[in-house]
């Protein structure tokens, strides 16, 4: 079918050209979507153009149609006057066919029109009589009245005797004129002819005209006006919403020192004065906070250096007594080895917590280069290879064939994946424990999966904490430090990676390390999925989203940055 | 929201548009009726024209003379019109005329031969009607023969035709009385003391609407050669602003141009409406309503005009004198028939021979002519009414005739004149005596034994040589001058006496040219109207006669008296003789042969 096709035709023109005119409109959308003052502004150009339009007809119409009425109303008296001059004139004669008639008539018109100016533009009377075809029409002007004394207007006058008007535009000398056309009958002793007042209307028009084009200037120079105020009063609330904006950014990106201005006593300036408050409250909080967290790791700091050099001695003093053992009686003997685990135990304490205040000191620095992830994994599954043969554990490695280079600090990745494979061998129950590597352009992706006894809801976050444990009546003897993860997360955080959790209950654990392929390169998706692939299926209260718990750490990375 | 605002921009520039091209001055629009028209007033009477003959209505040669002869009366500008409807169409291409329209008095029986297209008839000519409605009395007396040739069925048209007709439109007096109206308008004498009248001719059928326009028009154009160096014309200009509309409400309503009235006077406005008043006297209603120029209308609502006429002011019961005995005697059945003679001292009241009285508003005016010695005397006194006033002598010589007074109802004061013939001269005199003025008569010689003066003082009638003259009394200095005088035609061959028997109409006597039958008659001021008062008085001339004017509503005096051999008579139906048993004062014994003479009105 044609119809059909030329249908489909016309409506993929039609999608074609919305298209067109949609991209065409894009900058105009943004620009509205963006710009509170364009939206302001045009709204009050719409508000009042409406509103000045509607004025202005009314105020044009009004003035046009009183102009006209009084114009109506002169003439119409005037006309009174005519008609009862030539009715007086006409009385005298009694019949239709009297001689002098026509004389009667043309000075009758004569005298009516006389001052009336006689040129064209003029006021024209005009007598008819169409009952007395015998009678020649009689004009006062050299006018053309057929155009202007219509049919109709005749009919009316007439034949229903009648006094009435009509508006007629001729062209009189190659202008346009309007003319106000008022038609009475005139009685007389033999019946009645018709008398025709014809008055120009330039004045009137003249006069409307100027009135409207008055009101439409000063209408849009209003619109305009109004316009340019709209602009600014919007400007005058904008400019400080948009600074508190920018203040605000530059707070919220660490500059707290950044006020804003305050002028005058006005709203604006009470909302500048309340977020001057409350930055300043912020930064004195902010401030108190970091000096406290200082202090603490400066106390850290100060108690893990100031305890090292006595532990040294003891520790000398210890080897000793370990080293002579065998020489004391096996109670005694004992106390010496426990002496010395304990010494070797709180010698790594120290050690991690040296390592933690160096982190909270900022001296933490990464020592990037290019390195194959492979090798570093296999070394850490080697390394721990005895702990797990010892609880019964197989460290299963999931490596990509390819090597997998990465910009990375190869020591701390390897101290993360030691602590992770250990944790996950520790809390493994005898079961396997699967360590997979993957990458992609942007990221490479270690995970670490046990099926131990799980996290607990809420817990995926907690791991992280210094010195946390999942049991605390849990004897410190089978747990490390406490603080291993702590520090494999700000190792993670220095690469600008993720270091995630998650785990149920029962169902095992799997922790997650992200790095970024180069360093410093944000961080946008992870190659490998934080929940287990046999887990994906399980209930999504139990798995810590992803994205918060990444973003959490990346803010906490750059934060402490 | 984009949607909204899309919809908001539309909805603006849709008013936009409408505020550009909706409201203004439409530029065409329906008929709207505003009112009903105006009600039909009450209309104005009827045409009541005389009913017109034409060409088609008789066959009868001697009719359709009379009618031909009645053809050109009526509305001047359509009378050769209805004349050519008359003539052959060849005829009526090359007949041409004046507007003017010869008046004649068929002298006889018009000539029709059977057989003959010719009619051949006599005619005098009475005098030439022209557009204003004057008409000019002819002074030729000639009997002219006309010959009008009469063709039936010209050209195959059905009725008489004229094919070749007498040249100029021509008249009978019967058409003249038949389709015209005498219509007196009037002007003001140039000392404005009074209103001189000016007889014309209305045609009848000017409908009543339209008479005041074409009166108006008659007054603008100025007066009868008559009386054109007596009376004030009116100013340069003057018309009236359309037409004169017909009388609504009792009231007729004139619109003049502002030349009518110099500027600032109001006297000169008041004289005007007295003069509009009098000239359409029979078309006033009560108000008239004069507006001059663009000046405010002025309403005219009592009857205070009627005295600018001195006829109108005449008395209705005139007081009658005769001399008897040489002395002026009251008559009985007269008013005031029982009081002395006015001014004359007693012992002045003897040897009277003739006498005239006349009477202003304020004073009386008397003129005795007195036998002295073997000749006569004329002499005069004025004095406030009811005074006495010692005679004073006018020097004049030869036979003096009965004086005249020429004195208006608001004659000023110390002024006053009066005419009287002596020795066939016309002389005037005034109240203070002395030398009598000759008047000379324009026309050169001829013996005056007549004079008489019209009320209105600025008309003297006056028989030259027998034959009957008017002439108009215009100032000149301190005196007076005859205008030009016009010869009237008459019935009478000589004319004896002659009088005013209103202000139209004279009273004349004389010897009839028919019969040479004394008669005393009127005729009208331009002797195209006659009426019989005395048809045949034998052969005894009329030496003396004189009227008491009628008002000017009607035309004819009823108090004409003359004297005829020495004897006072009054022309009643018969000529009836006043005795001394007519006096006031009765006569215990009348002598013999004394009859009362001289009869005279107190004018």
């Amino acid at each position: 079918m044609p119809v059909r096709r030329t249908l489909r035709v016309v409506r993929r023109y039609w999608r074609v050209a919305l298209r067109r005119g949609r991209r065409a409109a894009e900058p105009a959308r943004r620009a509205w979507r963006r710009s509170l003052q364009l939206r302001v502004v045009v709204l009050t150009l719409v508000a009042s153009s409406l509103l000045v339009a509607a004025f202005g007809w009314f105020v044009a119409d009004r003035s046009a149609k009183i102009l006209l009425s009084r114009a109506q109303d002169e003439v119409y008296s005037q006309l009174r006057g005519k008609v009862d001059y030539a009715y007086k004139q006409l009385t005298v004669h009694v019949q239709p066919r009297d001689p002098k008639l026509p004389l009667t008539l043309s000075e009758t018109v004569n005298y009516l029109a006389d001052g009336d100016p006689a040129e064209s533009g003029g006021a024209v009377v005009a007598m008819r009589a169409e009952r007395y075809p015998d009678l020649k029409p009689v004009t006062s002007a050299n006018v053309d009245t057929a155009a202007l004394i219509t049919p109709d207007l005749t009919r009316a006058v007439a034949d229903q005797r009648r006094v009435a008007r009509q508006i007629r535009t001729v062209e009189v000398d190659g202008v346009q004129t309007k003319y106000l056309v008022y038609g009475s009958p005139v009685p007389t002793s033999f019946g009645h002819v018709e008398l025709y007042y014809l008055v120009p209307l330039t004045t009137e028009d003249r006069a409307a005209n100027q009135i409207r084009t008055t009101v439409l200037a000063t209408g849009l120079a209003l619109v305009i006006l109004l316009g340019v105020v709209a602009a600014l009063v919007t400007r005058l609330v904008v400019t400080p919403v948009r600074v508190a904006a920018r203040t605000a950014q530059r707070l919220s990106a660490g500059l707290l020192d950044q006020r804003m201005k305050v002028d005058g006593e006005d709203d604006l300036a009470r909302l500048a004065a309340s977020f001057n408050q409350m930055a300043a409250n912020l930064q004195r909080q902010i401030v108190r906070l970091e000096e406290m967290s200082r202090l603490q790791r400066r106390f850290t700091s100060d108690v893990s250096h100031e305890l090292r050099t006595p532990l040294t001695t003891v520790r000398m003093a210890a080897d000793l007594i370990f080293a002579e053992r065998d020489e004391f009686d096996p109670t005694v003997a004992r106390s010496a080895e426990l002496l010395q685990a304990e010494l070797d135990r709180f010698e790594s304490l120290l050690t991690d917590l040296l390592e933690i205040s160096r982190f909270d000191a900022g001296f933490a620095a990464l020592d990037a280069e290019h390195a194959d992830l492979v090798p570093i994994v296999e070394r850490v599954a080697d390394r721990l290879a005895g702990l797990a043969e010892r609880v019964g554990v197989a460290i299963e490695l999931r490596l990509p064939d390819q090597p997998v280079i990465a910009e990375v600090d190869p020591r701390r990745v390897e101290r993360i994946l030691r602590n992770l494979v250990g944790n996950a061998v520790e809390h493994g129950e005898a079961r396997p424990v699967e360590v997979t590597l993957a990458a992609d352009d942007a990221a490479v992706a270690v995970t670490v999966r046990d099926h131990g006894v799980g996290l607990k809801a809420g817990e995926e976050r907690l791991v992280f904490n210094r010195f946390w444990r999942a049991d605390p009546s849990r004897a410190r003897q089978t747990g490390g430090t406490g603080l291993g993860l702590s520090i494999s997360v700000e190792d993670a955080r220095l690469h600008g990676g993720w270091l995630e959790a998650w785990g149920t209950p029962g169902g095992g654990a799997q922790f997650r390390l992200t790095l970024p392929v180069r360093a410093g390169d944000r961080l946008v998706a992870a190659p490998l999925p934080l929940i287990p692939r046999d887990r994906s299926g399980a209930p999504p209260a139990l798995t810590a989203r992803p994205e918060p718990a990444g973003e959490v750490v990346a803010d906490a990375a750059e934060v402490a940055r | 929201m984009r949607r909204r605002a899309v919809r908001s921009w539309l909805i603006a520039a849709a008013a936009t548009a409408l505020l550009a091209g909706g409201c203004g001055i439409p530029d065409n629009s329906d008929v709207l009726a505003v009112a009903p028209g105006p009600s039909i007033g009450t209309s104005p009477g009827g045409d009541n024209s005389p009913t017109r003959n034409n060409r088609e209505d008789t066959t009868d040669r001697a009719q359709f003379l009379k009618f031909y002869l009645s053809a050109a009366a009526g509305d001047p500008d359509g009378a050769v019109g209805r004349v050519k409807q008359f003539l052959s169409p060849a005829a009526a291409e090359t007949f041409k005329a004046a507007v003017d329209v010869r008046v004649i008095r068929l002298a006889e029986e018009p000539l029709i031969n059977p057989g003959s297209d010719q009619i051949s008839f006599k005619a005098q000519q009475v005098g030439v009607l022209d557009a204003n409605g004057i008409l000019t009395p002819s002074g030729d007396a000639t009997v002219t023969n006309y010959t009008i040739t009469v063709q039936s069925s010209v050209g195959g048209s059905p009725g008489l035709f004229v094919t070749k007709p007498p040249p100029g439109l021509l008249i009978s007096d019967e058409a003249l009385t038949q389709f015209y109206r005498p219509r007196t308008v009037y002007f003001w004498n140039t000392e404005h003391t009074s209103l001189v009248p000016d007889l014309r001719y209305l045609p009848a059928s000017v409908p009543a609407t339209q008479q005041p326009t074409e009166i108006i028009r008659w007054l603008a154009n100025g007066p009868s050669p008559l009386i054109r160096d007596a009376v004030d014309t009116l100013p340069q200009g003057t018309t009236v602003v359309g037409n004169v509309p017909a009388a609504s409400n009792d009231k007729l309503q004139i619109a003049l141009t502002g030349q009518a009235v110099p500027p600032e006077d109001p006297a000169a406005l008041d004289r005007l409406r007295r003069q509009l008043m009098w000239s359409l006297r029979p078309n006033l209603p009560k108000v008239l309503e004069l507006t001059v120029g663009h000046n405010d209308p002025v309403e005219y609502d009592s009857n205070d005009y009627l005295s600018s006429n001195a006829a109108y002011r005449l008395a209705d019961e005139p007081e009658r004198f005769v001399v008897y005995q040489g002395q002026i005697r009251r008559l009985a059945r007269s008013a005031y028939a029982q009081e002395a003679v006015p001014l004359l001292r007693p012992e002045a009241n003897r040897n009277v021979r003739s006498a005239a009285f006349s009477s202003t508003n304020t004073r009386t005016y008397a003129a005795v002519v007195v036998a002295e010695g073997s000749g006569t005397s004329l002499r005069v006194a004025s004095a406030r009414t009811g005074e006495l006033a010692d005679l004073r002598r006018v020097t004049l010589r030869g036979q003096i005739g009965p004086p005249v007074w020429v004195v208006t109802p608001d004659q000023p004061e110390g002024t006053g004149t009066g005419l009287v013939v002596a020795g066939n001269q016309l002389y005037s005199f005034t109240t203070n005596g002395g030398a009598a003025r000759r008047l000379t008569w324009p026309e050169g010689g001829g013996r005056i034994t007549a004079v008489a003066v019209a009320p209105d003082g600025h008309r003297v009638a006056a028989i030259v040589d027998g034959r009957l003259y008017l002439a108009a009394l215009v100032t000149a200095g301190d005196g007076w001058e005859l205008g030009t005088p016009q010869l009237l035609r008459t019935p009478m061959r000589t004319h004896t006496a002659v009088d005013w028997s209103s202000e139209g109409w004279l009273a004349i006597g004389g010897i009839r040219e028919q019969n040479n039958r004394v008669a005393i008659m009127d005729v009208s001021i331009d002797g195209a109207q006659r009426s019989e008062r005395l048809n045949d008085l034998g052969s005894v001339t009329v030496s003396y006669l004189t009227a008491y004017p009628a008002a000017p509503d009607s035309a004819h005096s009823d108090s004409v008296v003359y004297v005829a051999s020495g004897a006072a008579y009054e022309a009643l139906v018969d000529p009836t003789p006043i005795g001394p048993a007519d006096l006031a004062d009765p006569v215990a014994d009348p002598p013999a042969g004394a009859a009362p003479t001289a009869p005279l009105f107190l004018r």
